[in-house]
């Protein structure tokens, strides 16, 4: 099928690469239908374009393969809207970002992530109950500390 | 916004599965315990706004070139 997806272009897109959010994001409910494309050459960013607003898309990373210890996911919680699941590794973690004109200053939300259910295409936006994730995690400055501790 | 006065120890009940319960109360401050099913997300209201906040940015991002951004990160193996 055919999506507009803003200044991505006109694309066409497999019908069973849409991921459905029944209860949108977190502030955006009205957006429920996404389709996930490339970002990056090295697979670091991807888009996550709305297809109910071709104008609303967010730039997804996974932060983990830069935090190695990053486990959102509270033990006993249960995921409601995203199908069934057998492990963990059925789902897709990813993080929002915002990136401002300088790039130093871009933060991802390690409090909210998207969660994807591989094999349903269903998803949703988890509020994580670890304390220590903020939503305003300055990344760029905090690998910056790294490295210059290396 | 419907307004009701609990003593230390009552709850409210929210639809049948939701129970609130007032711990305690403290000069300005109110302790209170949340009953409910796992699948019901519970935060304070501050984190939920600054979420809202955060995804609204996050959605009015340019469409930017990553090329300038990614060297500077390093993957941690």
């Amino acid at each position: 099928m055919r999506i507009n997806a803003g200044e991505l272009g006109i694309l066409d897109v497999n019908e069973d690469d849409i991921i459905v959010f029944e209860k949108g994001l977190i502030g955006l409910r009205e957006l429920k239908k996404f389709i996930l494309l490339k970002g990056d050459d090295q697979g670091v960013f991807k888009w996550l374009q709305s297809i109910d607003d071709p104008n609303k898309r967010f730039a997804l990373m996974d932060v983990s393969r830069f935090i190695s210890d990053y486990k959102p996911i509270g033990a006993d919680s249960a995921l409601n809207g995203i199908g069934n699941y057998e492990s963990e590794e059925q789902l897709d973690i990813y993080n929002v970002t915002v990136i401002p004109q300088n790039f130093l200053d871009m933060t991802v939300n390690l409090k909210a992530p998207i969660i994807i259910n591989k094999n349903c295409r269903k998803g949703l936006q988890y509020v994580s109950d670890n304390e220590k994730y903020l939503v305003k995690y300055y990344i760029q400055r905090e690998m910056q500390k790294l490295g210059a501790g290396e | 916004m419907l307004a009701l006065t609990r003593k230390v120890g009552e709850s409210i009940i929210l639809n049948d599965d939701i129970e609130l319960v007032v711990l305690s109360v403290q000069r300005e401050q109110a302790k209170i315990g949340i009953k409910a099913p796992k699948s019901v997300p519970i935060m304070r209201k501050e984190i939920y706004d600054q979420i809202k906040e955060e995804n609204k940015q996050a959605a009015d991002t340019a469409l930017t070139s990553f090329d300038h951004i990614i060297p500077n990160m390093k993957e941690v193996k």
